[in-house]
């Protein structure tokens, strides 16, 4: 697969700042990849979201330093919406991103901004209202929606531009559990049906275990883990310095192997976990 | 009346002022030292119900009553020092210039003497570890500070009751952790606590009862125990017991509901699993 995004040693501050907010930070995507990014409030994770579409260095000043390319883009030269019709950032607390009248109106402005032909946009409209379950809705006002399906309008939003690469910041800490389901569905099927390669900033490690093929950890403002959700929730102490608390099951089995029990890796879903403790149970 | 009724809803019904009915024939009982979660899909009526509560809603019909009083006629103002409102987001709660004036601010307002005004700012401002903030603008803390701060606001009236309306969301496992081991103290202290919560593990770790609102009834009631154990019900609630709860039910622990990883540490070493020999050459 190809390389889709390059991180070489990034670092970046805010204007009027002494203390960096991401240090030295390397990694590479590969298109088609489901990252999780996680991390303790304030290590950065979202300051790497805005690296991701230009917003930073661009729009927010600062200094940073480092190689960085994405999808074909120099997002430090390369204008914003260039990168946008790459990248499609949620932000977090997506209502913030909401402002027009109608749903249809909020979801052509990206596309409209791009300068598309009429008949396109109202095309991709169409076909991005679809996908995440608000055809229908046309008509109502943004704000009149639920917090589900806010998220998943301003999701629609993005997709409209038709990027390779969507970044997600906490799109389900919001949500009641219904809700959070829908849009962790909506986004895995972006990823395995449509392609799109995704980062998800997220504190439920649950939707980390079920639905990511890939972590990276963020703590102080340093990547210290890059690896596959099963390592990642296997390192306890890196956890605990972390404060990061992997899901239930995890911490069973970890138990389960300090009282001795042989378990040659920590299972991550509650159906890993089944097939584990039951192949015990049988000896 | 028992002495020990904090709050009494009587078949109350709440309809906002555009129609919609948020609160449908609702009676629930909270006692001195009761721990409540108050769970449910958005929508069900949880915060509704829960405003109602200090009377920052009354209803349309039915009574509240708090400490026996009826809130009807009741001002917020009165019934804020008998229980204490802590809203999702703090924001919606501060709006002085420092720490100690947000603290000092409710209890000036109420008319208590300046030097007992000082006197409690300063007990509130150590217990809850905001010492070094006291000059700081509440917006310049983080999210977890300010919720600390919000929850020492309402301590300054020294109510019996506290509502909390999901104090954990969007915060980190060390905020959730840190905020919740603070309502903890306070109900340690005897303080009749109320939670509004997504987070089900939250709900089996700290709550003594448990009320799961739906369509603006209570749908489910009961100990974390008896509603976890609904695994079922649950689900059509579109709600999940803890991971732990729904493995033990998988391996078949018929005869009582698992909620904690400990206790399921337990169950599986000494119950489920075949015995570990020390000879067995695995880690001792």
């Amino acid at each position: 697969m190809q390389t889709l995004v390059d991180f070489q040693h990034v670092s970046y501050s805010y204007s009027k700042t002494s203390t960096p907010a991401i240090e030295d930070v390397s990694f590479s995507i590969k298109a088609g990849e489901f990252i999780a990014l996680i991390g303790p409030s304030g290590a950065g994770k979202s300051t790497l979201c805005y690296c991701f579409n230009g917003c930073i260095p661009q729009l927010f000043g600062g200094s940073m330093s480092g190689n960085l390319h994405i999808a074909g883009c120099d997002p430090f030269n390369d204008g914003i919406p260039i990168l946008a019709q790459h990248v499609g950032l949620v932000v977090q607390n997506a209502r913030t991103q909401l402002f027009n009248v109608t749903v249809i109106q909020e979801v052509a402005f990206g596309c409209e901004n791009l300068g598309l032909p009429r008949e396109e946009i109202s095309q991709r409209v169409t076909q991005a209202l679809e996908i995440v379950g608000l055809s229908g809705l046309e008509d109502r006002e943004p704000t009149a929606l639920s917090g589900g399906q806010q998220q998943r309008l301003a999701i629609a939003c993005v997709l409209a531009m038709n990027p390779e690469i969507l970044v997600l910041d906490e799109p389900t800490s919001e949500l009641d559990p219904l809700g959070a389901e829908q849009v962790m569905k909506l986004i895995a099927r972006l990823n395995r049906e449509f392609g799109k390669t995704i980062v998800l900033v997220t504190h439920d490690m649950d939707f980390v275990a079920k639905y990511t093929n890939r972590v990276l950890l963020l703590h102080d403002h340093r990547l210290v883990k890059d690896d596959i959700p099963a390592n990642i929730f296997s390192d306890f102490d890196l956890l605990s310095k972390a404060r990061i608390r992997p899901p239930q099951v995890c911490e069973v089995a970890h138990e389960l192997q300090t009282y001795g029990y042989p378990l040659n890796s920590i299972p991550i879903t509650i159906d890993e976990t089944l097939q584990v403790l039951r192949e015990l149970h049988h000896g | 009346m028992d002495n020990n009724v904090v709050i009494q809803c009587e078949n109350i019904c709440f309809s906002y002022p555009n129609g919609v009915q948020a609160i449908q024939n609702v009676s629930l009982t909270i006692s001195q030292g009761d721990y409540i979660a108050f769970v449910g899909q958005n929508g069900s009526g949880k915060t509704t119900l829960v405003k109602h509560f200090n009377g920052l809603l009354k209803p349309t019909r039915g009574k509240v009553l708090v400490f026996g009083e009826e809130t009807t006629n009741k001002k917020v103002s009165y019934l804020s020092r008998k229980v204490g409102y802590v809203f999702q987001n703090p924001d919606d709660m501060l709006f002085c210039t420092s720490v100690i004036e947000e603290i000092a601010y409710g209890p000036r307002m109420l008319g208590m003497d300046p030097e007992e005004v000082k006197k409690k700012v300063e007990n509130i401002i150590i217990e809850l570890g905001l010492d070094e903030y006291r000059e700081t603008h509440p917006f310049a803390l983080s999210l977890g500070d300010r919720q600390r701060l919000a929850v020492a606001c309402a301590l300054s009236l020294d109510p019996q009751v506290f509502v909390f309306d999901e104090p954990t969301t969007g915060q980190d496992y060390f905020g959730s952790k840190s905020i919740m081991s603070l309502i903890d103290q306070l109900h340690q202290k005897g303080k009749t606590i109320v939670i509004i919560t997504h987070d089900m593990p939250i709900v089996a770790e700290h709550a003594k009862r448990v009320v799961v609102m739906n369509k603006g009834q209570v749908a489910l009631e009961g100990t974390p125990e008896e509603v976890f154990t609904q695994i079922d019900k649950l689900q059509s609630l579109s709600l999940k017991a803890p991971q732990v709860t729904m493995l033990a039910r998988e391996l078949g622990t018929q005869e009582k509901t698992i909620l904690h990883i400990p206790e399921m540490v337990d169950w599986l070493t000494q119950t489920y699993l075949p015995a570990i020999k020390p000879a067995g050459g695995e880690i001792s």
